[in-house]
């Protein structure tokens, strides 16, 4: 960074780079993959340095990064992504109710127990539409506003998707905990 | 409200972002349906226990942007490195500058050339990177005016503008030869692009054919390049950036 210029180097250095953290995670969610998650990275970066005039200061930097990070998974990456086939939650079948062992209120018990490992594990395997939305709004803080306009549709879409990945996620880990004999009473025993 | 309408705003329900009549409708449905109510306590139980999976850039791939970030500021704007400066452009600001040179190195050779030879060497130059030396960066316009006149060069009047209430801001500058005579280089930049000025002192000087007279200032437009030069007695100072003729006499307007 030694070597970039002037007002812009200074510039992206304190508003752009200190999300780099973010926009890496962002990205290894979305293409699962470390190698392809750096790869992401850099072109992102090097496109918000580009365009950097394009980007007003003030607003949110990371929000434009995780929208640039977006654009350039869709035109670069996602054709190299494995069919993924989104399917379609069945509520009949995955509706809490027919899980068993649930009580009033047992989501936040029993994540209590899960490590962070497999959120990320149950986050990786959500269809690519809903994961993206998850990624934007759950793990980086983004609006719905600012989700719309980085995944270019309109905030319905965002709150429908929103609403079934948050419902496969739970699914998901309720699954795992179930698998791995974490039950309500164990988690109360440890508290 | 059915359900089916209410498990798409459900998320938008906890995170508090339903209109106020979505909200109504939303909270009209929960107090006749206790599953959608279940559903609402277990979704929000979920989100308040969710945990962020903490993921930090490996420090190699750090390394690996920030290193490619470095390429391309050297690639498209001045690089800054130990003394002496060197600077690299990109093709319209090497452009700008090189077609600049060959003008200043025709004017002072009293050569007579035709617009179309310009073009010509703009052109060929458009097409490639050049280095270009600044002795000294700095953006004090003060500091760059003593550095001129320690050097003894024969100059008069305001060597170094202070263009940054115009959005200019001073790079810095470096004495430069054009055909045998030393000038005054120095490199500003804004947003609208960069202004490479040089100037020096010289006797009659026959311009080259093309220009345009803007109220004495002669103006030439080269390869994508535009050019101005005007004269202050016997200083001479020529002007070169990316930008348009328009925007460059906005500058100098603003700046008289």
């Amino acid at each position: 960074m030694a070597k970039l210029d002037l007002q812009k180097r200074e510039e992206f250095a304190k508003c752009a780079v200190p999300h780099m953290d973010d926009v890496y995670a962002a990205g290894l969610y979305l293409t699962r993959s470390e190698d392809e998650a750096a790869e992401l990275l850099q072109e992102t970066y090097l496109r918000a340095y580009r365009f950097w005039h394009q980007f007003t200061l003030g607003t949110n930097c990371k929000a434009w990064l995780l929208t640039i990070l977006h654009n350039v998974f869709r035109t670069r990456f996602r054709e190299r992504q494995h069919a993924h086939q989104q399917v379609e939650f069945d509520e009949t079948v995955h509706h809490p109710e027919s899980v068993g062992d649930t009580g009033s209120n047992p989501e936040e018990l029993v994540l209590a127990r899960l490590l962070e490992g497999e959120v990320e594990e149950a986050l990786r395997t959500l269809p690519i539409e809903f994961r993206e939305v998850c990624i934007l709004i759950d793990l980086q803080d983004l609006t719905y506003q600012e989700a719309a306009a980085a995944l270019n549709c309109p905030i319905g879409t965002i709150r429908s998707r929103l609403s079934r990945a948050r419902r496969q996620l739970q699914h998901a880990l309720r699954e795992y905990a179930k698998a791995h004999g974490i039950r309500r009473r164990d988690s109360y025993a440890l508290r | 409200m059915h359900c089916a309408d209410y498990s798409d705003l459900l998320a938008a329900h906890i995170d508090g972002s339903l209109t106020a009549g979505e909200l109504e409708s939303a909270e009209a449905h929960l107090a006749t349906c206790p599953r959608c109510t279940q559903r609402l306590a277990e979704a929000r139980a979920f989100r308040s226990a969710f945990r962020r999976p903490a993921r930090r850039t490996p420090e190699d791939v750090r390394q690996r942007v920030l290193a490619a970030l470095d390429a391309e500021g050297e690639a498209e704007r001045p690089r800054i490195g130990p003394w002496p400066w060197w600077l690299t452009w990109r093709l319209a600001v090497a452009s700008a500058a090189l077609a600049l040179l060959a003008l200043a190195g025709m004017l002072l050779t009293r050569s007579a050339h035709s617009p179309d030879m310009l073009a010509q060497v703009a052109s060929e130059f458009a097409a490639q990177r050049r280095h270009v030396r600044l002795e000294m960066l700095t953006d004090q316009p003060g500091v760059l005016r003593h550095h001129y006149q320690q050097t003894g060069l024969p100059l008069s009047g305001e060597t170094v503008m202070d263009l940054k209430p115009l959005g200019f801001q001073l790079v810095g500058g470096s004495i430069a030869t054009l055909g045998n005579t030393p000038s005054a280089m120095t490199l500003y930049q804004g947003s609208g692009g960069l202004i490479l000025c040089y100037r020096f002192m010289a006797g009659e000087v026959r311009l080259p054919d093309g220009g345009e007279d803007i109220d004495g200032d002669i103006f030439y437009t080269l390869g994508g390049v535009t050019i101005c030069i005007y004269r202050d007695g016997d200083m001479y100072c020529l002007m070169a950036t990316s930008m348009s003729r328009a925007e460059l006499m906005k500058v100098l307007a603003g700046y008289v």
